[in-house]
């Protein structure tokens, strides 16, 4: 049935349809090609032309993918003191492989969210403490550490014959957060 | 003046409205298909990420957002005790496209339940995410399940795609040109001792530094002439070579099945009419068997205009 009504579509309302489809194309193009150099003074100065049409789709995003550099592994040390003093401390690790290597695809995503949280200070006090305060009734402080590892440039690592992972990596803190439960 | 218009608007016309090969989108329906099932299965172990348990409540899921990226509405329109049952519904709405039952709004449905649930927990979103938001955005526009003659919206749709990837590569490869591990060549040495990320203790790799360096060199360069590659009849098949064997790689040592299946996904879409005859030709005369011919070499069916 549609292809029997295609041909009723006059010619010119077709090539009029196309124009009118090229305007979304040429704005469309020019919001995903721009916009990702979020640095760019165009970007700054005329990124209300398309900001709001690509953050409703979704499209208004970066791609640095394993760039500028890729990240290296980070965990979190959390620490929650209960109200009740008699009540023994408890002491999280997250992820809890993050000295393993893992196979496990269901973990990268609380992975991605950790890391998320963590390396904004605004983030981890606005939603990550708070969190803990939810889902562990009777905290009355929470303490997080993140923790970052510092790999050697391959040069070094051949130099100093530092062959396995556990001689690699060495630890830092790079990040330490405090907040109080209501 | 008007013929140089005319031949301007030819030349647009024929760019953004040419014929898609129905093997290429076949392909590229059935392989995203496959690859997004796969990525959005994994929520359902994750399924707490989304629902009152997650980092934020759900009316305060935006801010999560840098202000820049906020839009002005959320899609996730479902409360968070449905969210197990808008997996569901996902899942079966992708397996559908997988298999070729769908219908633009079931296809466009897929992509809101997608896009609410990135919005219900930003953090928790991948770049693999994004990837299924992207194809699946056009894809919600296009014919996917005809098996020829597609409408003109349908080739705009295929066109953008690869369009968008090209420009996707471009920018990764233009990312990483500020990074001075990208320029050592030791960045892939970085990558591969994430034990969070890598999938084998690759250490022994230290012995082949020249080597990491020209995976890391090789890249770059990769994703940053992707588009010209593309363009050029001649180099198409490199470039897509290149990212075959670079997707491969990442799928192999990081464990990225998901992501490396949806951006190879695409790049069906890159093969025309008489790629797909030849290269059907040159495998049948490697294999020399009629039957096979037979089955693999159908004529295809381009509507006359």
């Amino acid at each position: 049935m549609k292809q029997n009504l295609r041909p009723l579509l006059h010619p010119n309302l077709k090539i009029g349809l196309k124009i009118v489809f090229s305007f979304w194309i040429i704005y469309h193009l020019m919001g995903i090609l721009i916009m990702p150099s979020v640095q760019s003074i165009i970007v700054k100065e005329k990124g209300w032309i398309f900001r709001p049409y690509l953050n409703q789709i979704g499209l208004n995003t970066t791609w640095n993918l394993f760039s500028p550099d890729p990240a290296t592994a980070m965990f979190m040390k959390v620490k929650l003191i209960p109200k009740d003093e008699a009540e023994a401390e408890l002491d999280l690790l997250l992820p809890t492989f993050a000295d393993e290597i893992n196979w496990d695809p269901t973990k990268r995503r609380a992975l991605y969210m950790m890391r998320y949280v963590l390396l904004d200070e605004d983030k981890a006090h606005t939603y990550l403490i708070p969190w803990y305060c939810r889902n562990y009734p009777g905290t009355k402080e929470v303490y997080v550490e993140g923790v970052g590892t510092r790999i050697p440039g391959i040069a070094q690592a051949r130099m100093e014959q530092l062959y396995t992972i556990s001689e690699l990596r060495t630890r830092q803190t790079v990040k330490e957060y405090r907040g109080e439960c209501p | 003046m008007s013929h140089f218009i005319k031949k301007l608007w030819t030349k647009w016309e024929n760019f953004w409205w040419a014929e898609a090969d129905p093997r290429s989108v076949k392909a590229t329906r059935i392989a995203f298909g496959l690859s997004a099932m796969g990525v959005t299965a994994l929520r359902f172990w994750n399924i707490d990420l989304y629902n009152e348990k997650s980092l934020t409540l759900k009316a305060d899921a935006l801010n999560l957002l840098d202000p820049y990226t906020k839009p002005l509405f959320s899609w996730t329109f479902w409360p968070d005790s449905w969210s197990m049952a808008m997996q569901i519904i996902l899942f079966v709405l992708l397996f559908l496209f997988t298999i070729g039952i769908t219908r633009r709004p079931f296809i466009f449905a897929a992509w809101v339940i997608h896009i609410g649930f990135m919005q219900r927990n930003y953090a928790a979103s991948m770049g693999v995410d994004t990837m299924i938001l992207v194809f699946l955005l056009y894809l919600s526009f296009a014919e996917v399940w005809k098996k020829n003659a597609y409408d003109g919206l349908s080739r705009v749709m295929f066109r953008m795609i690869q369009v968008h990837l090209g420009i996707i590569y471009f920018y990764t490869g233009l990312e990483k040109l500020r990074g001075a591990s990208w320029w050592e060549g030791s960045a892939l040495w970085l990558v591969f001792n994430n034990t969070q990320v890598t999938l084998w203790d690759l250490t022994w790799i230290a012995h082949f530094p020249v080597v990491l360096a020209i995976f890391a060199h090789m890249t770059v360069f990769f994703e940053l002439f992707f588009p010209l590659l593309i363009l050029n009849p001649r180099l198409k098949f490199l470039g897509l070579g290149l990212g075959v064997f670079l997707h491969i790689g990442i799928a192999a040592t990081l464990g990225l099945w998901g992501f490396s299946g949806l951006m190879l996904s695409q790049y069906f879409l890159y093969i025309r009419t008489h790629e797909w005859d030849s290269f059907l030709i040159w495998f049948n005369l490697l294999k020399n068997r009629p039957i096979l011919r037979r089955a693999l070499i159908k004529p295809v069916d381009i509507p006359i205009k």
